[in-house]
């Protein structure tokens, strides 16, 4: 029997590596898709797709149509599915995370197969690694997080090398995860600054004593070049200046920031590092306590039960500063990484036997009813809506008002100027993004340079809507209108107007105004010169 | 034994008891060098001379004595060189011996001069000239000069045209070929002539092509930084399996050290031999001095080295390269292995006995191991840390990846070790091109040998001086311009004989590395008009995808070559280093005059090799006097 286990192939695109992704693929795929058929919406897989609509719609494929705020790669990676039925395109952001959580775990699955762990018990811990209420909220609903996932996985199996080796290829692997990361998630700076104190947990002390700082500077470089890359990209591309991606409000870069007013956790600990580095630890020992038990087992191998216990410690630590600047709408949204840890701690330590076996799934069965416990406990919106969903519950429309403009502009379609920073969910609604002047278009940046408008139709959302209260830093919690950029230069639009234009749209807190006829006389007139000439 | 002296009667003493009684070695001495001897597996009397315990005139004297010969002093009566043939001139090298003179009287007899009366001189000597063949004792200096006084003109043709004549399509003595010329011309009028038509577009798919051609030599260049980082491929021979190696079981190894007016070194680089972890006895040390170079000539004699030194006077001729010295000197080499050394390289002791143990691990077609090379002076300014960041990056992460992914070796200036008998099949480097251990590494590629890397480090003396640097470093780039076009004057065939990877590899890794450094001045050009001009002055030269890959050459790729820096200096544990590698910016600036000056040199002065100077180094530490040879004493 043993003789045939080890005979199996082992390898990602083996046979049962492939029977095993299509399995987590389809569970994974159910499991997103349930509470999207419930009426789920990712606020986050939205703002996406609309970046690949822009992209799509653009006359030539530029990279800064991707409008660079965020971690491109995710984006990239949604790019064909705008070619896609609009029954796929809508849900692409949660196939794509499925697709990549069902390759961790069959990768995961190829690392055990090759420890000789049975078949039966590989399934069984698949299966329970994939039923997380973390895992789950981290790789289907919408986050993205089934790559991120495969990179935080990355990370601990590098850092582990570190540990096993020391050699020049461990610290390359590691500060190269960390450099990648910046483009997967925007989480990476968190994961990379709170990996840092625990730098010589896992390095050699001979390194440590000799160096310290080229040490730090050895596994720091990439992610550094990967920001300076960055920066130096949106200095040539954006006009709004080269941090823009870190100040712009409602950015990925800059979390839940904008939503603090709604946010509990944000509300209770935003701000403060040690409340929230505690209440963390406290989650993340409710949420994995499997993490416990593997300490437990390592505890003859000091320096892997060193790493391991680094694991919710690292992680605490990053939801801290997560939380001081406002960052992390929860804690879940940070420890569904666990997971990864998890999976390459039992890859590395040895493998266990049969009784020890059942102690490990029965670890993870506490854990997955610990995690639940913890995602109820102060749920964001999305966190709601998401778990109402989950229980079968039908959920309203989200946000109607946008989605009813968007509607309206696919019936009324004509060059259109948008902005789609404001109007996002609205260019989704749309289907796509064809015909808009968008803000990351010259012909957008010149009318906004005008006093005179051109374009055909013009979207411009009512300053006063309050779309949601934003915090400076800090207790004092201010409430402050967040108007979009064509109401920045035509203040009054909204209310009065412009000459030219009439008014065609007016519902919830958008209007439309689309050019007359005397108007384009009018613009011709302003340009004799070219009148002539034509 | 017994056929050499048949019919001479031979004394029952023994050849250590003769020094003993002549006063030529003390007891002591003998019974040292009996344990030597059982331990090495050489005769006494090569122990007692490589210990430079006896001088060499004296022992052969009394080797005379023992064979009951007379001892002949070639300088006073020369060999009658009628009797020399040419086809034997390598045999009298191997087995030190050469045919002396016929006597005159009614039985002509042949008689061979030898320093070591062995079987197969005597064979040799009988094919040739009957058996009325006798012997008389001589030096083994005697017998080096003697063939090079007397056969300099054949052995300097050989040095400089043996490879042209034989292999004519890998010798740079022709430095660009007539297709060569047109295909360039042809290049050249095509690009003019589309530049007048469509001028913004020719320049943007300039752009686009010099961008794109640093982007492939980055990408190149992280691969082996990734492939060579594997421990697996680092490590080939431990400690342990050197200690197992026997000495009796090595073989004679040559080192050949060309040198040009280097007299202040060569008491540091007797000192690194002499610490060689290696039978003294089984050494063939050659110093390749220029026959001009009276200086060094003259402080090589003066120091009195042991009898595994010898002087190989290089006659004066053109190209006056390196490496037609030491193809000349190959003509003297007894090695089964032959390595070069500089003269300031201060190899790791067990360098030779890591080669051997690596070769006997490889592939049979394995033809040359390269060992590492770093600087001991690392540390005295600036430009020995860039140099010292660099040669960690090259020889411990490319070098191994090359290995590793099959693609041709440029092998560094000194201490590759060669299988003698292949490097003489090969015609060994080509005399004409400037960085000839760089084409030989091709060559050998390309007719199917491979290159491995050990895992054992000499340490040279880096340039502190930034107009020696660039004379060095415009030498090397030369070199790999004529390396590039001669192994590319048959593409189709360079990419059959060392398939896709090589070929791309070699691309990349030579023309990538001259390319980049000819274009970086206009790329920092343009970077400067960036920050003064703004980015609109240059939008018409930078559509999107342009952008895209000049941005991030600019910065991942800039910074991902000052990464790989550091992972080099991180490896060495030169944690110091480190931060030097952020201003490789200035060292690629003068590599960009280094390569301005190659090209013009290759235009105007292909073959003339720029001399570096060594020994200039601050932290040469002068050898105590126990380094100096006994006999010296």
């Amino acid at each position: 029997m043993r003789k045939s286990s080890q005979e199996e192939a082992i390898g990602l695109f083996s046979t049962q590596s492939i029977i095993i992704f299509m399995l987590s693929f389809g569970l994974l795929l159910v499991c997103a898709l349930w509470p999207v058929y419930n009426g789920y919406v990712s606020d986050a897989a939205l703002l996406r797709m609309e970046r690949v609509m822009s992209v799509l719609a653009s006359p030539v494929l530029r990279i800064e149509d991707f409008r660079l705020l965020y971690p491109h790669f995710s984006v990239v990676l949604l790019l064909p599915f705008g070619y896609m039925p609009e029954i796929i395109k809508s849900v692409a952001p949660y196939i794509v995370s499925s697709f990549f959580g069902a390759v961790l775990l069959a990768l995961w699955n190829v690392h055990l197969q090759a420890k000789h762990y049975p078949l039966f018990d590989r399934m069984v811990l698949v299966l329970l690694v994939a039923v997380h209420p973390f895992f789950l909220w981290g790789v289907t609903s919408g986050m993205q997080g089934g790559l991120s996932l495969m990179m935080f996985y990355g990370v601990y199996l590098g850092s582990v090398r570190v540990i096993k080796e020391a050699d020049a290829r461990a610290f390359i692997m590691l500060a190269a995860a960390f450099g990648a990361y910046f483009f997967v998630d925007e989480r990476a700076f968190f994961i990379y600054f709170a990996f840092l104190p625990l730098l010589p947990l896992i390095a050699p002390p001979s390194m440590l004593r000799s160096s310290p700082a080229s040490l730090y500077l050895i596994v720091s470089m990439p992610l550094l070049l990967s920001v300076l890359a960055w920066v130096v990209y949106l200095t040539f591309v954006l006009s709004e200046g080269a941090i823009h991606f870190m100040n712009a409000p409602g950015e990925p870069f800059r979390g839940a920031w904008h939503l603090m007013a709604e946010v509990d956790w944000l509300r209770d600990y935003g701000g403060t590092f040690f409340q929230p580095l505690i209440v963390s630890l406290i989650v993340a020992v409710i949420a994995y306590p499997v993490v416990g038990w593997l300490i437990w087992r390592s505890r003859r191998h000091a320096k892997l039960a060193r790493d391991i216990e680094a694991l919710p410690l690292h992680l605490s630590v990053a939801v801290a500063m997560a939380t001081t600047t406002y960052f992390l709408a929860h804690p879940a949204d940070m420890l569904y990484l666990m997971a990864g840890g998890v999976m390459a701690a039992i890859v590395l330590i040895p493998r266990e036997d049969k009784l020890h076996r059942r102690e490990l799934f029965l670890a993870f069965l506490l854990s997955a009813v610990g995690g639940l416990f913890c995602l109820f406990w102060k749920p964001t919106v999305d966190m709601q809506r998401w778990t109402q969903a989950w229980q079968g519950e039908k959920l309203g429309e989200y946000f109607p008002g946008d989605v009813e403009l968007g509607k309206w502009l696919d019936a009324n379609r004509a060059p259109t100027l948008i902005d789609e920073h404001a109007a996002y969910r609205a260019i989704v609604a749309r289907g796509d993004a064809y015909e808009l002047v968008l803000s990351s278009t010259k012909e957008f940046k010149r009318a906004l340079q005008s006093d005179l408008l051109t374009v055909e139709q013009v979207v411009v959302r009512d300053p006063l809507y309050n779309h949601r209260d934003r915090t400076g830093y800090g207790n004092e919690v201010f409430s402050e209108r967040l108007p979009d950029s064509i109401t920045w230069h035509f203040s009054d639009l909204y209310r009065d107007g412009m000459r030219g234009y009439r008014l065609v749209y007016d519902d919830a807190h958008w209007r439309v105004y689309r050019r007359t006829d005397d108007a384009k006389v009018d613009s011709l007139d302003m340009f004799p010169e070219a009148s002539l000439a034509k | 034994m017994s056929a050499t002296t048949a019919g001479n009667s031979v004394p029952k003493l023994m050849v250590g008891e003769l020094l003993i009684s002549r006063g030529l070695l003390t007891q002591a001495q003998l019974d040292e060098a009996l344990v030597l001897q059982k331990k090495w597996g050489t005769r006494i009397g090569d122990i007692v001379l490589a210990k430079g315990w006896i001088k060499p005139l004296d022992f052969y004297s009394a080797l005379a004595f023992y064979y009951q010969k007379p001892f002949v002093d070639m300088l006073k009566e020369p060999p009658d060189v009628i009797l020399h043939e040419k086809d034997d001139l390598a045999a009298y090298n191997m087995h030190q011996f050469m045919p002396w003179r016929i006597t005159d009287d009614d039985n002509p007899k042949v008689i061979i001069a030898t320093s070591n009366p062995n079987e197969q001189a005597m064979d040799l000597a009988r094919q040739r000239f009957g058996d009325n063949v006798d012997f008389v004792i001589t030096s083994k200096f005697d017998i080096l000069w003697q063939l090079q006084h007397h056969h300099d003109e054949y052995f300097t043709h050989n040095a400089i045209r043996k490879l042209a004549e034989q292999m004519p399509e890998h010798s740079a003595s022709v430095v660009i070929t007539k297709p060569q010329l047109i295909f360039v011309a042809t290049v050249i009028t095509l690009v003019l002539i589309v530049a007048t038509v469509w001028p913004m577009a020719t320049f943007v798919g300039m752009n686009l092509a010099i961008a794109g051609l640093l982007l492939m030599t980055t990408l190149a260049r992280l691969t082996l930084t990734w492939v060579g980082s594997d421990r697996h491929i680092d490590i080939k021979v431990t400690d342990h399996e050197v200690k197992l190696l026997k000495d009796e079981d090595l073989p004679v190894y040559t080192v050949l050290m060309p040198m040009y007016k280097e007299e202040a070194i060569l008491p540091f680089l007797a000192k690194a031999m002499r610490e060689l972890d290696y039978p003294l006895s089984k050494l063939d040390i050659k110093l390749v001095l220029e026959q001009d170079d009276e200086g060094t000539v003259n402080a090589a004699k003066a120091l009195g080295l042991e009898a595994f030194f010898e002087i190989i006077r290089v006659p004066t001729s053109f190209p006056k390269t390196k490496p037609k010295a030491c193809n000349y000197a190959l003509n003297f080499a007894r090695g089964k292995f032959i390595t070069i050394y500089d003269g300031e390289d201060r190899p790791e002791p067990d360098q030779l006995k890591k080669v051997i143990i690596a070769f006997s691990g490889m592939a049979e077609n394995v033809a040359c191991v390269q060992a590492r090379l770093n600087y001991f002076n690392s540390t005295e300014n600036w430009l020995t840390r860039m140099f010292t960041l660099e040669y960690s990056l090259w020889f411990d992460f490319f070098l191994p990846g090359l290995e590793a992914l099959k693609i041709p070796i440029p092998l560094g200036g000194t201490s590759n070790h060669f299988k003698a008998e292949l490097l003489l099949q090969f015609d060994g480097w080509d005399p004409y091109n400037v960085a000839e251990d760089a084409d030989l590494g091709v060559r050998f590629t390309q007719c199917g040998y491979r290159v491995g890397i050990v895992n054992s480090t000499t340490y040279e003396e880096a340039c502190n001086h930034v107009p020696t640097w660039i004379r060095q470093r415009s030498r090397w780039i030369k070199g790999y311009m004529q390396a590039y076009l001669v192994h590319m004057r048959a593409p189709i065939e360079l990419y059959r004989s060392i398939g896709s990877v090589g070929f791309w590899g070699f691309q990349f890794f030579f023309l990538g590395a001259f390319f980049s450094y000819l274009v970086a001045p206009f790329l920092y050009g343009t970077f400067v008009i960036w920050i003064l001009g703004g980015a609109e002055l240059l939008d018409p030269l930078f559509p999107p995808l342009v952008l895209l890959i000049s941005l991030f050459n600019l910065t991942l790729g800039n910074g991902s070559l000052v990464y790989m820096l550091m992972v080099g200096a991180f490896k060495r544990q030169n944690y110091m280093l480190i931060p030097y590698a952020l201003t490789v910016p200035y060292y690629w600036l003068l590599m960009s005059i280094a390569a301005y000056k190659a090209l013009s040199q290759l235009i105007f002065n292909p073959f003339y090799w720029e001399k570096t100077t060594h020994g200039i180094s601050t932290h040469l530490e002068t050898p105590a006097a126990g380094d100096q040879p006994a006999a010296a004493h």
